[in-house]
């Protein structure tokens, strides 16, 4: 049996037609010599075997060229297998070389395994964030969610809406098929000290069928189950809660569960990774009235401007966004009449119906976090380009050391392409393990990533799907090529003989050229990247520095988690009086006070009537806003007193009405008169004069940057019956986030038999709103610093290799007289020019970046000047740091060694 | 030959690489093998022999080189390699199957009763 590989080298003999045809004619020839020899020995005469021969034989003109056909058939099936199995061989070669030197590949797949994985990262979020449709929602596209842009001038939008306007948007049936109402709502399961909080959605039947949902075992909610207060007991689990809790059991549908001491029988189970329209893990929906009174339920079900739930409908088919848009702001002008509004008081608010759709894209992809997660993903590819720059540098400067090598294949004959190949597959095998270590990365920063970006995503689903697979091997394959082809095409261009006569040194002009030009490529990128982590670094520090009107960082909130009770106004009122007087007791307590409403969580609107004023003014942002608190309010949110007193114990029930105004208010109703001492009436004309006792500065309502707001506080006891507590702030002596579980604990002993309250810091309802830029700040230093230590590794190695390659050059200038110093700088200088270069293309490229970013940073220039200088002091300095070791090595060149080695 | 049976295409291949299992030949000594093995009863046609082994060769299945006869003449010689031995069972095994049913179908007697 003949080996391929022998049969490669007779191979040219077969190869062309005319070797083949040569081939078959002297097969035939000693066939038909043997053949009748054969036959003669048989028996017959010469002449008779001649005859038979040429018979059995068949027409020898027709089987002749049949056989040539037969052969060039075979030739080509042959050639086929032979490129297999020489891809086979080129790959056991590769591996070899590689094992030979193990330093350089797990450099190469480190480094491509942190650029890959970069990309990876980022592409799961941004699939996940931006197009990865809602698990279990049909047709997404027609599904949407309505906010309310009002004013007119259409500055105010109001995301969370009320639930008469979620009624007339029912009622706006001609476009809409189901329109459902939803929030989310921590639930406490079990009792005592063993209840734990859970993840929960309170939600109406027709929020189910508006997603289009099924459920995977039971039912969802009826109508008749979501639309009256108080709600029956009952409850549909979520895939995972269900999975953990009880097993998977399908026995679960019907079984009993305890939630807020009251039992509640489960009727479902939610399809598996379902979390209605957010990214975050439910654990359980329960109906959208549950810890609803019937009497709450009377109140807030007619009032308009009690913003406290979210909506969902489904266009029915046919019908366009704009058409929907038109008729479903019709029927909120229709139900604003029906609830008693007058023709001029709607021509006055203008309010008209905003639809974003169900599609990742459109749902979030207007959101500061999403645009910067697609920011960050683009700027990924900065490091994924200097992580190849940097493995080009290494596979160049391998083939420098390979040439005498190369140069020995290509004179015995190998094909330029072949080893093109070669050097390819070279590449394309170290980029294959690098996105192999990429996916380890993203397995393990795939949490890190969500936890900073997709605060309160579901962790069930792994960072690492088939999409980021399929993601990473395609961007792994392009990388081996890339990475592979550049030092590949470079060195089977070597000049041969020249190559040969030097051993493989010296003459390396053009490679020195390419590896500088990677340094520089990784020099600019890097100064994008800096300068990027420098603008959002002082995004974040100044939004931080944002005033608030309180104190945050010393501040707890504690809620009572009522759902599932039936909870009267009554009862509230009393559980959390009893907080109030339990938490000023712990020790680490400076403070407590109640409050209806919770600066970036809820607010409410209110009618304030002025005596003899036919309207009162407000803002852009709507109102006037209202809260109703507790005497120790605004000591415990460390909001300022400006003008007057804070409210007092004796400003209770039946005391005179009192109220206070933040400056925003005072200055805007009465301008040039002091607001102290004046009447309103909060809650319309009948009601009673409030005077105004005190001014305080201006606090949030809910948004970090929003506009001033007109806002009314009374005491708790002295506003309309609905306002009623339902957040008890406490301050604390240290930082909130310290003490929030002692705090929390020593609460709950204090108030047995108080629902489950949950405590924790008032910051995490802000931050939420930084986080576009702390995500900005985090990614982009991260990446940032990534890419310095790759450009300065890629540096280092470059001036290193440069060293020895110049040492007979730096031995004849020491032998001339060159004092160490003078090598060392010029060393220095080498290095310094092309990070110098780099750095200017650098500032460009960043200026030409910067309309894009400006948009992501608050208050921030994309053209700070200090963010330029910043970045490029940071990259001399580790220039010069790089740079250091080799000069240092040179000025240590003995020139009587190095004059003799050649 | 007066009872010779033509070869038909797709079992000349099996035919001949059993005829190289036995040791590897070249064109004239497999084609004399088949003559002496079958005594005759089957007809082969040279030039088809070639075509058989030119198509296996592309299939991998025989390999070949030039060598040298007893009688020191340069001659093709043919060699069946691991996948022919492969290829050659599995069709051995389909054939003996495929002919023992229709034997068997056409020489058992029929069931009394039957058409009209």
């Amino acid at each position: 049996m003949i080996r391929p590989g022998i049969r490669r080298l007779l191979a040219f003999a077969t190869r062309t037609r005319r070797g083949r045809e040569r081939e078959v004619n002297e097969e035939i020839r000693v066939h038909f010599e043997l053949r009748t020899e054969q036959l003669m020995r048989g028996g017959l005469s010469r002449e008779d075997a001649l005859r038979l021969a040429e018979q059995r034989f068949g027409p020898l003109e027709e089987s002749r060229d049949q056989l040539l056909n037969a052969a060039a058939a075979r030739e080509k099936r042959m050639t086929v297998n032979d490129h297999i199995e020489s891809i086979q061989q080129d790959v056991a070669f590769a591996l070899r070389q590689l094992r030979r030197s193990p330093a350089f590949a797990v450099t190469v797949i480190v480094t491509l395994g942190l650029g890959i994985g970069a990309n990876a990262t980022m592409f799961g979020v941004v699939d996940r964030l931006l197009l990865q449709p809602p698990v279990g929602v049909v047709d997404p596209a027609r599904v949407v969610t309505p906010s309310v842009q009002a004013g007119h001038r259409m500055q105010h939008v109001q995301d969370r809406l009320s639930y008469p306007i979620y009624r007339d948007l029912r009622n706006t049936t001609d476009v809409f098929s189901e329109v459902g109402a939803w929030d989310t709502n921590a639930l406490t399961v079990g009792d005592g000290q063993n209840a734990v909080s859970i993840a929960g959605i309170i939600a109406t039947a027709s929020y189910f069928r508006a997603l289009g949902v099924r459920p995977l075992l039971g039912r969802f909610f009826t109508d008749e189950e979501t639309d009256i207060a108080p709600a029956p007991r009952v409850i549909v689990l979520g895939y995972w809660y269900w999975q953990r809790q009880l097993a998977g059991a399908a026995t679960a549908v019907g079984s009993t569960i305890v939630i807020s001491g009251q039992p509640f029988t489960v009727i479902g189970i939610a399809p598996r990774d379902f979390n209605g329209l957010g990214l975050g893990d439910v654990a359980a929906w329960a109906p959208f009235t549950t810890s609803t009174s019937a009497a709450d339920f009377a109140e807030w079900s007619h009032t308009r401007q009690r913003f406290m739930l979210n909506i969902v409908a489904r266009l029915r088919p046919g019908v366009s966004l704009q058409a929907a848009t038109t008729q479903g702001t019709a029927g909120l002008h229709a139900g604003s009449r029906l609830d008693s509004y007058t023709d001029a008081d709607i021509r006055d608010r203008n309010e008209q119906l905003m639809l974003t759709s169900a599609l990742p894209r459109d749902a979030r992809g207007g959101r500061a976090e999403a645009r910067v997660a697609t920011l960050v993903a683009a700027v990924s590819l900065l490091v994924l380009i200097i992580a190849c720059a940097n493995v080009a540098n290494l596979q160049v400067a391998r083939a420098m050391s390979r040439r005498r090598e190369v140069a020995i294949r290509l004179a015995l004959g190998i094909s330029r392409r072949r080893l093109l190949r070669q050097l390819a597959l070279d590449g394309l095998i170290l980029s294959v393990a690098g996105g192999a270590a990429a996916l380890v990365i993203v397995a393990w920063g795939g949490g890190f990533v969500r936890r900073l970006l997709l605060n309160g995503a579901s962790a069930q689903v792994s960072p690492v799907n088939w999409r980021v697979m399929v993601f990473t091997a395609v961007i792994a394959v392009l990388t081996g090529v890339v990475t592979g082809l550049l030092p590949a095409v470079q060195s089977t261009r070597a000049d041969l003989s020249r190559a040969l006569r030097t051993g493989g040194r010296g003459a390396h002009g053009s490679f020195s050229r390419t590896r500088f030009a990677l340094i520089g490529v990784q020099a600019a990128l890097t100064i994008v990247l800096l300068v990027g982590t420098v603008l959002f670094v002082r995004s974040l520090w100044r939004i931080e520095a944002v005033p608030l009107g309180m104190e945050t960082g010393r501040i707890l909130e504690a809620r009572v988690n009522s759902s599932g009770r039936d909870y009267s106004n009554e009862q509230r009122v009393r559980d959390y009086e009893r907080l109030e007087r339990a938490a000023v007791a712990i020790p680490e307590v400076d403070g407590a006070a109640m409050s209806m409403t919770k600066p970036f969580g809820s607010s409410s609107g209110v009618e304030v009537v002025i005596p003899g004023r036919d309207s009162v003014q407000t803002t852009r942002t709507g109102g006037p806003y209202y809260n109703a608190v507790s005497p120790d309010f605004f000591r415990t949110m460390g909001t300022r007193v400006v003008g007057g007193r804070a409210f007092t114990i004796g400003d209770r029930a039946g005391a005179a009405p009192v109220a206070i105004v933040n400056q925003t208010t005072a200055t805007l109703w009465w301008p040039n008169e002091n607001a102290i001492g004046k009447c309103i009436k909060i809650g319309g004309d009948s009601m009673p004069c409030s005077e105004i006792v005190g001014v305080v500065e201006n606090t949030r309502r809910q948004a970090i940057i929003e506009d001033p707001t007109v806002m009314v506080f009374t005491p708790l006891g002295q506003g309309p019956s609905w306002a009623t507590p339902y957040t008890l702030f406490i301050r604390t002596r240290q930082a909130a986030p310290d003490v929030a579980t002692s705090v929390a604990a020593q609460l709950r002993a204090a108030a047995p038999g108080v629902p489950y309250t949950s405590v924790r810091p008032f910051d995490d309802s802000i931050n939420p709103q930084m986080r576009s830029w702390r995500l900005g700040a985090t990614m982009f230093g991260l990446f940032a610093g990534v890419a310095l230590l790759l450009a300065a590794v890629g540096l280092y190695g470059v001036m290193a290799y440069d060293v020895t390659q110049r040492t007979t050059e730096i031995g004849v200038r020491m032998a001339l007289g060159a004092r160490a110093v003078d090598i060392g700088r010029l060393v220095v200088w080498r290095g310094v020019r092309i990070a110098a270069v780099g750095g200017v293309i650098g500032v460009v490229l960043a200026i030409a970046a910067g309309s894009r970013v400006s948009s992501l940073l608050f208050q921030t220039s994309a053209y700070e000047p200090v963010a330029f200088l910043l970045a490029a002091s940071v990259l001399c300095g580790v220039t010069l740091f790089a740079t250091l070791v080799p000069a240092l090595r040179a000025t240590r060149v003995d020139p009587n060694t190095s004059l003799r080695a050649d | 030959m007066p009872d010779a049976q033509p070869v038909s295409k797709g079992t000349l291949d099996i035919i001949v690489l059993r005829a190289l299992s036995w040791s590897p030949m070249h064109g004239v000594e497999i084609i004399a093998w088949l003559e002496e093995y079958t005594k005759g009863r089957l007809e082969l046609d040279d030039s088809g022999v070639y075509q058989a082994l030119y198509r296996m060769e592309g299939r991998a299945l025989v390999s070949a080189a030039w060598g040298v006869t007893d009688n020191k003449r340069r001659a093709r010689y043919y060699s069946v390699t691991a996948a022919g031995t492969a290829y050659l069972r599995a069709e051995t095994r389909k054939w003996v199957r495929y002919t023992d049913t229709v034997t068997e179908l056409l020489t058992r007697p029929l069931p009394a009763g039957g058409s009209r």
